[in-house]
């Protein structure tokens, strides 16, 4: 049974006239009666608290005032149903954001094969290539798949499952030396990006303030080492071969991945 | 990744990029399926998860986020963390952050496998139960000495035995080399 046309019609009564929007917490317990109270005691033989003004303070004027009347009485307030098996049957919405902790078959924990699949970490040399938007979207990936694996990890110790502790710590490993490549690549562009500031403070040609005064930040001086008859190299889209062969050497040069197994990054997106 | 819609709360000021730290959903199928509750490092504030559900994973909650710290028992063992490393060293594990949040639309977690074969959960579990017993026919690392059941009932008919007179008592226990009979216990 579906909340979510209750809702919006309890939430469209409500306009109408002044009748009580129960909380979703409260929900469930409209659509189911119990049959049988779950105490064997009558609520008159259960015996009642002996101190009578418990949680009844003057200084902080809690408690009932004198002949004080409730709307609601014990009797009537709804009563938990505890056997899981009465319960409601709850539709889970397919794209409900909490599937974001679970791996994509939706399982409750992975398998060990799933988590001992060869998947090795970022090198420095890949990450090198990649600008920020990609290494920052990269970080986000490894922090989702650390939750995933810390939701499952918890969730296989509490059901006492078995084996997969030693494959989920090697997984965390490769995913946090990913992690640790990328801080690596945004440190390494952050020096050469101040000692190039550094040198450029004490370089004529160069202006730092461009922004602010509105002129140009570079400014070639015509003393400058370059022949003046030289012409200056034009940049050209590179030659498709020798980008197939570089591609080529880079792929031979490095641990490939198994084709059906998606790397980290993949993962995510998909 | 989907940019997240404006939140529906006040957001701060500031702006973190490369967090470094795990947040895990928890079971608890004693608690509603409108609820769900969540593991987060000890530093974090109720505002920091609501903002971290929202701009992470764009899940809508109610106003509400209840949260309490567990402390840990003390324990022995290795530490984690130690500044000296000593095997078996008296000390209480870090405590945990617990939150719970209520939930817009409902969560069941997914059931149960019905077949625990490829976790090989039997045969681990009958490997523990048998270390267990070992230890305690061991006597156990506990300060407190407990002596286990059957030998309180053997000791107890020894002592029987010694005072009709059907046993005589001899030193060394009638072992010889080895000594007088403490391993076994």
């Amino acid at each position: 049974m579906s909340i979510q046309p209750l809702r919006s019609a309890l939430q469209a009564s409500s306009f109408n006239n002044a009748s009580v929007i129960l909380p979703a917490f409260l929900v469930p317990s409209v659509f189911h009666v119990q049959s049988s109270s779950f105490s064997t005691t009558s609520h008159l033989e259960g015996r009642r608290d002996a101190n009578r003004n418990r949680g009844v303070s003057a200084l902080r004027r809690t408690g009932l005032r004198k002949r004080q009347t409730l709307s609601v009485k014990v009797e009537d307030l709804p009563k938990p149903v505890l056997d899981p098996a009465q319960r409601s049957k709850i539709e889970v919405d397919e794209n409900h954001a909490l599937w974001q902790f679970f791996s994509r078959d939706k399982q409750p924990f992975y398998a060990v094969e799933q988590l001992s699949a060869p998947g090795r970490p970022w090198t420095v040399e890949e990450l090198r290539r990649k600008d920020w938007e990609d290494l920052h979207r990269l970080w986000w990936v490894c922090v989702k798949e650390r939750n995933r694996l810390a939701t499952e990890a918890y969730e296989r110790e509490r059901v006492n499952a078995g084996y997969g502790e030693y494959e989920y710590l090697k997984r965390v490993v490769a995913i946090k030396r990913t992690q640790r490549a990328i801080k690596h690549t945004l440190t390494e562009r952050w020096y050469g990006w101040e000692e190039a500031r550094k040198v450029a403070q004490n370089d004529p040609e160069v202006n730092l303030n461009a922004i602010a005064d509105g002129g140009a930040a570079y400014t070639p001086s015509r003393k400058s080492k370059r022949n003046k008859d030289e012409k200056p190299e034009a940049v050209t889209a590179p030659d498709p071969a020798l980008v197939e062969a570089a591609v080529a050497e880079d792929l031979r040069t490095h641990v490939p991945l198994p084709p059906d197994q998606p790397s980290i990054e993949n993962r995510a997106r998909a | 990744m989907a940019m997240a819609a404006a939140a529906p709360f006040k957001v701060g000021m500031k702006e973190i990029y490369l967090p470094n730290f795990t947040v895990c959903l928890k079971h608890t199928p004693s608690q509603p399926p409108t609820s769900a509750s969540f593991l987060v490092p000890l530093w974090f504030s109720k505002l920091d998860l609501r903002d971290y559900l929202h701009n992470v994973y764009s899940l809508a909650i109610g106003p509400t986020i209840r949260s309490y710290v567990q402390q840990s028992r003390i324990r022995q063992g290795q530490v984690k963390d130690p500044a000296r490393p000593q095997y078996k060293r008296w000390h209480r594990p870090r405590a945990t952050k617990r939150m719970t949040v209520e939930l817009e639309r409902p969560f069941v977690w997914p059931a149960e496998p019905e077949d625990f074969k490829p976790w090989n959960k039997e045969e681990n579990k009958m490997a523990d139960q048998e270390q267990s017993a070992m230890q305690e026919r061991l006597g156990g690392t506990k300060d407190a000495l407990t002596i286990p059941t059957e030998r309180r009932v053997k000791m107890r008919e020894q002592a029987k035995a010694l005072l009709e007179g059907r046993e005589r008592w001899r030193p060394g226990g009638g072992r010889g080399v080895e000594g007088i009979g403490m391993f076994g216990r």
